[in-house]
């Protein structure tokens, strides 16, 4: 080929190169360094990477409070009270004696003592600093080091056994803040700004993707120095999005933000919802979890068909509870799809969705509308005020048979009607699904009117209900917004409002599929900025807590 | 004229569609009638301990049938010593002792007693069942000296003839619509739809009166109490313990009592047994099976009575509620059903599905399947033990045809599923003992409205070959005490009274038309062998 | 000081100044010696600790049916009759008030906020100061075992109404076998056993916890101030576990009531009202013999969620929803059913109640010895009202206030209720609150 048309072509190569990288990335100044504490999931996935799934971590975990719709973001502001520490160093003893314990050692353990009775710094030290990379999620440094041979040598001298020694110090090791918490390294880049170290984006990357610390590959590339360009994460992050722990990590995600882990406390009455029972609530939140995988990442499907799709899963005890044929009781997962026009489409027909957000004995239109405005579009509903007065629903001589018409006041009477409208309609969308989400055409003797309007769109069941959701540009903005928080695990910073509005172009640019959200946010530069550290004291931010 | 309301209300209300063996109310009280009554004879020889008196007595007693009134008139005469109490003492078994229900001395005791008391539900159960007696206690016998088991004054023909028949129904009463509904997945209009149910409940359809008129001369009479009447005096002491060993435990002596000891209920033929109290009352649940309301013979089938049903339908052909209908056992309250019922439903054998298909219409189908199966699965049962609906069971396939799987043809107008004569065999569980019910020229009349127990309701009826029948008969054995019932008494009256399908050869009939009711749930009922996935949804 | 009662030993034991352990101060004034972490012994003889508690329900009361508004005497009415055998433990607070100062009022979390931290909360959720009984336990419970013991009846740890801040929301123990596992497994020394040798285990596991906190300064320096706070609760309770562990190497003074408890049997948790009550009676048995063992000072009993989610099985309402929903019955003048599960509530404070009585201690019993601080949410939950939050002492405090009082408030804020007990427990504060709710006034009419 002509030197000219080389040259061409090499131009032409570096603009398309340019673009591709992504470069109309806002600038973003980036959040203040995380402090994070682990959340359970990602404590009992640190342990079961770094030793394996025969390591047992049977204990409670407080309770995280969520923020701005997520956990990870008040796993930012999480603290360890009393008895979060007690149950702390309980757990890390357990862990520490499984992991020493004859069976275990052999594989766990990549060396053997000189005298099995006494401490050998050697030995200790091969295992101190394998498994503290993983736990800690870096290398200890030699300080660190020292102050756990201290305690496993005279650990190991007090019981004349090495083992014995090994697990104080890795007792220890395991109820350190730097296990507990994820602390973010900010250093001063090459141009004096300040940046995140190799470790701070390898386990910011590692805990979006796999929800977990990251592995080997990751930790080598960090000292390496790779991570500290672009080329360098988005090789990882090809990585890490080939390998099937994706799927962990994007059930974490979705865990989160569709608030699943109320599933713990859960109660139907079982007078009322016989057929809904402890196995049926399990199944329930595997099986939203399933459709959403199998939508979004093994078929690459359209975000915006969780609204509308047919496609999902049954168990026999789900398949008692949605009246539909399983295969057999004990049949295990099943691959189910709804007849065409079947009104039970869409996640929003779901348990886990219409009897995760009911009552006890009865449905609520108020608390599914609620769920469905602040959990898939990120649009909060304010409280009620105090001086509700209920009287006006409690008319004698007219009581409401459906919810509909017990409701009437919510979107008739003015103090009401401004928040009610936004639940109600979507709500009574649901009707048709009580409180245990089990299909029903009538309430009290009388047909279930689910007709309704959101943003214009009239539908008339759940079916018309997902489709208008479906269309409602909010529902994108909302996944790119809990997305992005969620890999960052912070509030929003003002100055990334720009950045939101790309990664939703791009979102919608690439067909709405999850893959490339979390390629895009996993590979930006904003992901790994970060501002100076706030040295004053902290207040409540104008960010919501939500109770 | 409260009372003619009475009457007129608790004469209609025995429907088709009926909950399980508990009723809760018991079918007419015939208040014109009359009063029921009752009288016993007291002697020494009743009594369960070894007495020697030459005390008698006699007690008469009359229940008015509104007010459930029992008023008495007791004489006791030549006892061994002082009169300590009379009574009426119950609820007994043969050769046991029982606690006092009615003092029948309240004001005092005299050689002649007269009083009334007003009985509760649970006394006058006792009482139509034959388990109440009077005791005489005197100082010299403080148990008692004489002792007289209540026997009812049979109901005289005249009386029998009195009892109305209910009258054919006006227009169509059956299966009206009940307002609700079938809940459940949206039924847009397709082609065909299948329905599917799992079979939950199934009782002897027995029709009974409040005062068990149709058995006018009392129940039958049980294997425990002919075991005990044909005891001699010094065994009965020795064998009952003077009374305290319990009637489930005697079991094992008291059928042995054939001649050489052998167990009368493997050879009913060797001991002759009073003839069995059968149902002489003249309404029944049931079909009519051979066409005909006469009961004259046929080629296929043999000379018998003819019932009319609860609906005023003539022609109904139910030996089998003949039979068993005076057994305590069978009646409501009676454990044979009920016990048979739960045990299935706990041990998840003998799971029986129905499936409907090619289905136009749910209130309305010209042409339907119905096919009976085995299920492999068992209930799916709810935290409180009931059986939960809509839940999916396989069919047991055994080299892909199904092991049990005879489908008849059949219709459904307003609701209501009727089926053709089909030859039926079902793999029926009950009472710990399986059992295969051969029904011949079956019928199924199945109210299709769910009800808001999420059940559906029916009576299904043939000739159970009378084989297969006495087999499983013979499981129940375990349960004759508790049942109230006697192998040769059954067996003889059965064999008399079978009349279907009579032996080419001897002319004697070998089936026993009969009538269930049973319930049902929805079910999914898997085609499929397990596996593979289900398919779409219908 | 180091007191295993196996006899009962006198106060010229006492007075003489020890009994196998570090002096007794007799001779000091009252608040002193209790501050001092010796001190459960004093000259007036009284010589047991006493313990602080709250006890948390919601839905408040049915107006007019519950306590009388005379103020000679406590009136028990209908709704609270379970009350009435235990009136001479009691002191009721009527007509205490939150004023909010504009703030707005989250329903049915704005009333105990304020009553337990002196502060209305801005956000929903907020909780904008520590509760009292944090406070209470950071003075006293130094050097038990357990800085507190918190409980919750409904399942739900995250039903708890004790806290350090927002995000330090101490979690309540909701199953009676995990609770007892918690106070009587691993850790209690049982002291009808005899002491044993010294435990090397111990030592090492306080080596393992300095060794955590030499840490501190090296893990701080990389993290911003406000992460830094943080991190004090964590670092202060590694700090207990260690003073805990040194303790647990003496032996830990116990009344005679102490036994060591047989564990419960597995039970379900949930919200049905005989679940909750079952759960609620078997925990407090273990409360009141942890307590007895001195393993805590401090308790917190949640008996239901701030939004009742108390129901009868079979019935679709719960206990909230009918306070809204249910209408006012004319005749009775109340909602039944709402007042029905009110009834409930006030049957299980009694039998809280009881349990502390049950024990014997000293010259008394455990209630006598204790301080029981028992509140709403709400007055009436129909309106959300937090004005009048009922609020109650129960108990004698180990002498040191008078019971069986009725306080009128007349709009006090409900403030000046907490600031008494915290003086009554001995902590060294004058002042409590934020804007309107702030105040320096005791009840003194409480005081002995």
């Amino acid at each position: 080929m002509r030197p000219t048309a080389k040259l061409a072509l090499l131009g032409i190569l570096c603009a398309v190169l340019v673009t591709a990288c992504g470069s109309n990335e806002p600038q973003t100044r980036g959040g203040p360094p995380t402090l994070r504490l682990l959340t359970e999931a990602q404590y009992r996935n640190i342990i079961r990477d770094t030793f394996g799934s025969q390591v047992v971590v049977a204990s409670r975990f407080d309770p995280i409070v969520r923020i701005e719709g997520l956990l990870a973001v008040g796993a930012g502001r999480a603290t360890v009270t009393p008895s979060g520490v007690e149950r702390y160093i309980a757990l890390a003893r357990s862990v520490a004696e499984q992991v020493v314990a004859p069976g275990n050692r052999e594989l766990l353990i990549p060396c053997a003592p000189a005298a099995p009775q006494a401490h050998d710094p050697q030995c200790a030290e091969l295992f101190l600093r394998s498994a503290g990379r993983y736990l800690m999620r870096r290398a200890l440094t030699d300080e660190e080091l020292a102050s756990y041979q201290r305690i496993a040598a005279a650990a190991a001298a007090a019981n004349s056994d090495f083992h014995a020694g090994l697990s104080y110090a890795l007792q220890a090791m395991l109820a350190s803040p730097d296990f507990l918490f994820v602390a973010e390294n900010v250093v001063d880049g090459p141009d004096g700004t300040p940046r995140l170290d190799g470790y701070s984006r390898a386990t910011r990357l590692s805990l979006f993707l796999w929800n977990s610390g990251p592995d080997e590959a990751l930790l080598a590339a960090a000292e390496r120095g790779e991570l500290d360009d672009t080329r360098g994460i988005r090789r990882q992050a090809e990585r890490m999005m080939e390998s099937t722990r994706l799927e962990a990590g994007v059930r974490a995600f979705f865990t989160d933000m569709l608030a699943l882990d109320d599933f713990q406390t859960l109660e139907k009455d079982t007078n009322i919802y016989p057929a809904f029972s402890l196995a049926v609530a399990n199944d329930a939140r595997e099986q939203v979890l399933r459709t959403l995988t199998d939508l979004l990442l093994v078929r690459d499907g359209d975000y915006r068909d969780i609204f509308t799709t047919r496609n999902t899963f049954m168990t026999g005890s789900l398949g008692l509870v949605y009246r539909v044929p399983a295969a057999s009781p004990s049949a295990g997962w099943v691959p189910f799809e709804f007849a065409e026009g079947d009104p039970r489409a869409g996640i929003q027909t779901q348990l886990s969705f219409v009897a995760l957000h009911s009552h006890p004995g009865k449905s609520s239109p108020t608390l599914r509308g609620k769920a469905i405005r602040e959990l898939l579009l990120c649009q909060r509903v304010p409280d009620p005020p105090a001086s509700v007065n209920f009287d006006l629903f409690n008319d004698p001589n007219a009581p409401g048979k459906t919810a509909r018409d017990r409701l009437i006041r919510h979107s008739t009477d003015p103090s009401c009607s401004g928040c009610h409208k936004l639940m109600d309609p979507i709500g009574l969308a649901l009707e048709n699904f009580d409180g245990a989400g089990q299909q029903r055409l009538y309430e009290n003797g009388e047909l279930i009117d689910t007709s309704g309007e959101i943003n214009g769109m009239a539908f008339t069941d759940s079916a018309g209900l997902g489709d208008a959701l479906r269309d409602d540009p909010a529902a994108p903005a909302c996944l790119v917004r809990r997305v992005y928080t969620y890999a960052a695990s912070r509030p929003i910073q003002r100055s990334e409002r720009q950045l939101l509005n790309h990664f939703e172009d791009e979102f919608a640019g690439e067909g709405y599929r999850l893959r490339e959200l979390i390629r895009e946010v996993a590979t930006s530069d904003a992901l790994y900025a970060v501002s100076q550290p706030r040295l004053r004291t902290a207040q409540l931010g104008p960010e919501e807590v939500s109770p | 004229m409260f009372v003619r309301a009475l009457f007129m209300m608790l004469a209609v209300l025995l429907p088709l569609a009926e909950s399980s063996a508990q009723i809760v109310d018991a079918g007419p009280a015939h208040l014109h009638l009359g009063p029921v009554r009752f009288y016993a004879d007291l002697t020494a020889g009743e009594q369960t301990a070894t007495v020697v008196s030459n005390g008698r007595g006699r007690a008469e007693f009359s229940l008015d049938r509104a007010s459930l009134t029992l008023s008495w008139n007791v004489s006791v005469d030549r006892l061994t010593s002082r009169t300590l109490s009379v009574s009426v003492n119950g609820p007994q078994r043969p050769g046991t002792n029982a606690g006092v229900q009615i003092d029948l001395a309240p004001r005092g005791l005299a050689p002649t007693l007269r009083g009334s008391a007003v009985l509760t539900e649970a006394q006058l159960d006792y009482l139509l069942a034959g388990r109440m007696y009077v005791n005489v206690r005197s100082a010299r016998y403080p148990d008692g000296e004489l002792r007289g088991q209540l026997q009812r004054v049979p109901l005289t023909a005249e009386q029998m003839a009195a009892i109305p028949l209910p009258s054919p129904p006006a227009a169509k009463e059956i299966g009206a619509p009940t307002g609700a509904g079938k809940n459940g997945a949206a039924g847009k209009s397709q082609a065909t739809k299948t329905l599917g149910y799992v079979i939950a409940n199934w009782d002897n359809a027995i029709y009974q009166t409040r005062f068990m008129d149709e058995c006018p001369e009392g129940p039958a009479i049980g294997n425990d109490e002919l075991w005990w009447r044909g005891l001699a005096r010094t065994d009965k002491d020795r064998l009952t313990d003077k009374g305290l060993v319990q009637p489930v435990d005697r079991r094992f002596v008291s059928v042995f009592r054939g001649p050489q000891g052998e167990d009368v209920c493997w050879n009913p033929t060797l001991v002759k047994d009073p003839p069995l109290r059968t149902v002489k009352g003249t309404v029944a649940y049931g079909f009519d099976l051979d066409s005909r309301s006469d009961g004259k013979a046929t080629p296929k089938s043999c000379a018998h009575e003819n019932f009319v049903s609860a609906r005023g339908e003539r022609g109904v052909d139910n030996q089998m509620y003949r039979l068993l209908g005076c057994h305590y056992g069978w009646r409501r309250n009676g454990v044979l059903d009920t016990f048979g019922n739960e045990e299935r439903r706990n041990s998840g054998r003998g799971v029986i599905l129905m499936e409907i298909t090619g289905v136009t219409d749910e209130r309305n189908s010209p042409n339907v399947q119905v096919g009976f199966y085995r299920a492999l699965d068992p209930y799916q049962i709810d935290s409180v033990g009931r059986i939960l609906p809509w839940a999916s069971y396989r069919i047991d396939i055994n080299k892909d045809k199904p092991r049990y799987g005879a489908v008849a043809r059949g219709r459904i107008e307003n609701g209501v599923l009727k089926t053709e004569p089909l030859d039926l065999k079902l793999p029926f569980y009950s009472n710990s003992a399986y059992a295969e019910l051969d029904l011949k020229e079956m019928r199924l009349e199945l109210d299709l409205t769910l009800g808001k127990d999420n059940k559906v309701r029916g009576l299904i009826g043939g000739y159970y070959d009378f084989d297969k029948w006495w087999e499983y008969m013979l499981k129940l054995e375990f349960l004759i005490a508790t049942g109230d019932w006697s192998c040769p008494s059954l067996y003889t009256a059965a064999r008399e009274l079978a009349d279907g399908h009579p032996d080419p050869e001897t002319g004697e009939c070998t089936s026993i038309s009969s009538a269930f009711r049973m319930d049902a749930l929805p079910a999914f009922v898997i085609h499929e062998r397990a596996g593979s996935a289900a398919g779409a949804v219908r | 000081m180091s007191v295993l009662i196996k006899k009962p030993f006198t106060r010229r034991d006492l007075l003489r100044g020890s009994i196998g352990g570090s002096a007794i101060a007799v001779s000091l004034p009252f608040l002193d010696c209790f501050l001092s972490e010796s001190g459960e012994a004093l000259a007036s003889g009284a010589s047991l600790p006493v313990r602080f508690g709250t006890w948390f329900w919601s839905m408040g009361h049915t107006p007019g049916h519950a306590v009388g508004e005379r103020t000679d005497r406590i009136e028990f009415l209908e709704e609270c009759k379970a009350l009435i055998p235990y009136v001479e433990h009691i002191n009721y607070f009527g007509h205490f008030n939150s004023p909010l100062d504009g703030r707005p009022n989250h329903v049915h979390h704005t009333g105990w906020v304020t009553t337990r931290t002196a502060t209305a909360p801005v956000l929903p959720g907020e909780i904008p100061a520590p509760t009292l009984d944090v406070m209470v336990s950071d003075a006293i419970s130094s050097n038990t075992r357990f800085r507190s013991i918190d409980m919750s009846c409904t399942g739900n740890p995250r039903d708890s109404f004790t806290a350090r801040d927002t995000h330090t929301r101490n979690a309540g123990e909701v199953s009676p076998r995990a609770l007892y596992a918690r106070l009587f497994g691993n850790g209690f020394t049982d002291p009808t056993k005899e002491t044993r040798a010294p435990d090397p285990d111990l030592m090492l596991q306080q080596s393992v916890l300095s060794g955590i906190r030499e840490q501190r300064q090296r893990f701080e320096r990389r993290i911003g101030a406000a992460d830094r706070a943080r991190l004090d609760e964590y670092f202060t309770s590694i700090r207990q576990l260690e003073t805990q562990l040194a303790l647990q190497q003496k032996e830990v003074p116990v009344t005679a009531a102490c036994r060591m408890p047989k564990s419960p049997d597995e039970t379900p948790v949930g919200l049905e009202i005989n679940v909750a009550q079952g759960n609620h009676e078997a925990m407090a048995r273990l409360l009141v013999m942890a307590l007895a063992c001195n393993q805590t000072r401090v308790f917190n009993m949640a008996f239901n969620n701030a939004l009742s989610s108390l129901r009868r099985p079979g019935t679709a309402y719960t206990h909230h929803t009918l306070t809204h929903e249910e209408a006012v019955d004319q005749k009775f003048g109340y909602q039944p059913e709402a007042f029905w599960f009110n009834c409930r509530v006030m049957e299980a404070l009694a039998s809280f109640i009881g349990t502390f009585q049950s024990v014997m201690e000293g010259n008394g019993t455990l209630l006598d010895n204790t301080l029981i601080f028992a509140h709403a949410e709400t007055s009436y939950a129909k309106v959300h009202a937090v004005d009048n939050i009922p609020v109650m002492t129960i108990g004698r405090a180990g002498g040191r206030i008078k019971t069986g009082k009725h306080i009128a408030g007349h709009g006090d804020p409900v403030s000046r209720v907490g600031l008494t007990a915290m003086q009554v427990m001995g902590l060294p504060i004058e002042t409590w609150g934020t804007g309107s709710l702030q105040t320096a006034k005791t009840i003194t009419e409480i005081l002995v």
